[in-house]
């Protein structure tokens, strides 16, 4: 596939939102292959199609006091965090010209993923139990897609070093916070000696192209 | 009548649950209009409508599991 990426560096959830949807039309409208978009956000809490309210541990005002809004998605999944410290990659490809499958597809998100983990040292793996991509430490990245007319959009985060304590007010894609971790519990200081992104995109592209 | 079937969503996937309905009973709907959500390994995907018509009946409800070749819904054109 030949894609672009966008880094939209530190956004607010609801813009790239809106984004993701405006290249998902313009990907529809011009049969074109579609564009893969970086982003940080500020503390949100998104819940899918398969949200369960036992998730939800503290009510919408405790998390709005604590500066994080909620937004019901059409995403596949539970509940989940984004926020700073964690890359968000939402990739708005046209699966036509990769493969028509749903479960390549989030199965190649994975790959993409560990491949990026393999680059900084640690070993990544898949979880029977629940799609994501896990270390020995735990979950480090999580995923939810939407796929329309085979155009996907939605996608995968990563934890670099997001503030925990947003992660103990939820049962994050159902699980118990002290099962996610991230780069920073892992490597230390060390990882930001890395330049993630590029790391990122390579791993992407790799699997993608 | 036309039946709206579940189609092939990729290699080794049986089934799917049923997540949202964006039509009901009695909508008027024209061919490859969004009828249904579904959801499997954490995807979300839409199944068009085969035809123009209308809405005659929802076979399964939000929730429901259904099999690949299933009917979902049927159409009276």
């Amino acid at each position: 596939m030949k894609f672009d990426f966008l880094d939209l560096g530190f956004v607010d959830y609801a813009s790239a939102y809106q984004l993701q949807k405006k290249i998902w039309q313009a990907t529809f409208d011009r049969d074109s292959e579609g564009v893969v978009i970086l982003a940080e956000h500020n503390s949100v809490y998104t819940r899918g199609r398969s949200f369960n309210e036992s998730s939800m541990l503290k009510d919408k005002d405790f998390l709005n006091r604590q500066g994080a809004q909620i937004y019901d998605i059409e995403r596949g999944g539970d509940v989940t965090y984004h926020g700073p410290g964690q890359i968000v990659l939402y990739p708005v490809l046209n699966l036509k010209f990769h493969k028509k499958d749903l479960r390549a597809y989030v199965y190649d998100l994975e790959e993409a993923v560990i491949k990026f983990l393999q680059h900084l040292g640690i070993k990544g793996f898949r979880n029977q139990l629940q799609r994501g991509v896990w270390t020995e430490s735990g979950k480090i990245s999580s995923l939810g897609v939407a796929i329309r007319r085979w155009i996907a959009f939605h996608g995968v985060s990563i934890n670099v070093n997001p503030e925990k304590k947003y992660f103990n007010y939820i049962k994050p894609c159902g699980l118990e916070a002290g099962d996610i971790t991230s780069l920073f519990d892992i490597m230390g200081p060390e990882i930001f000696q890395h330049q993630l992104k590029p790391i990122l995109r390579n791993s992407f592209s790799q699997v993608f192209n | 009548m036309v039946d709206v079937v579940l189609p092939e969503l990729g290699e080794g996937i049986e089934k799917a649950t049923v997540s949202y309905w964006h039509v009901q009973v009695g909508d008027a709907i024209n061919e490859g209009d969004d009828l249904v959500e579904l959801t499997t390994d954490k995807a979300t995907f839409n199944v068009p409508a085969p035809a123009s018509g209308k809405v005659a009946a929802i076979l399964k409800e939000e929730g429901d599991e259904i099999k690949v070749g299933e009917a979902l819904a049927r159409i009276e054109e």
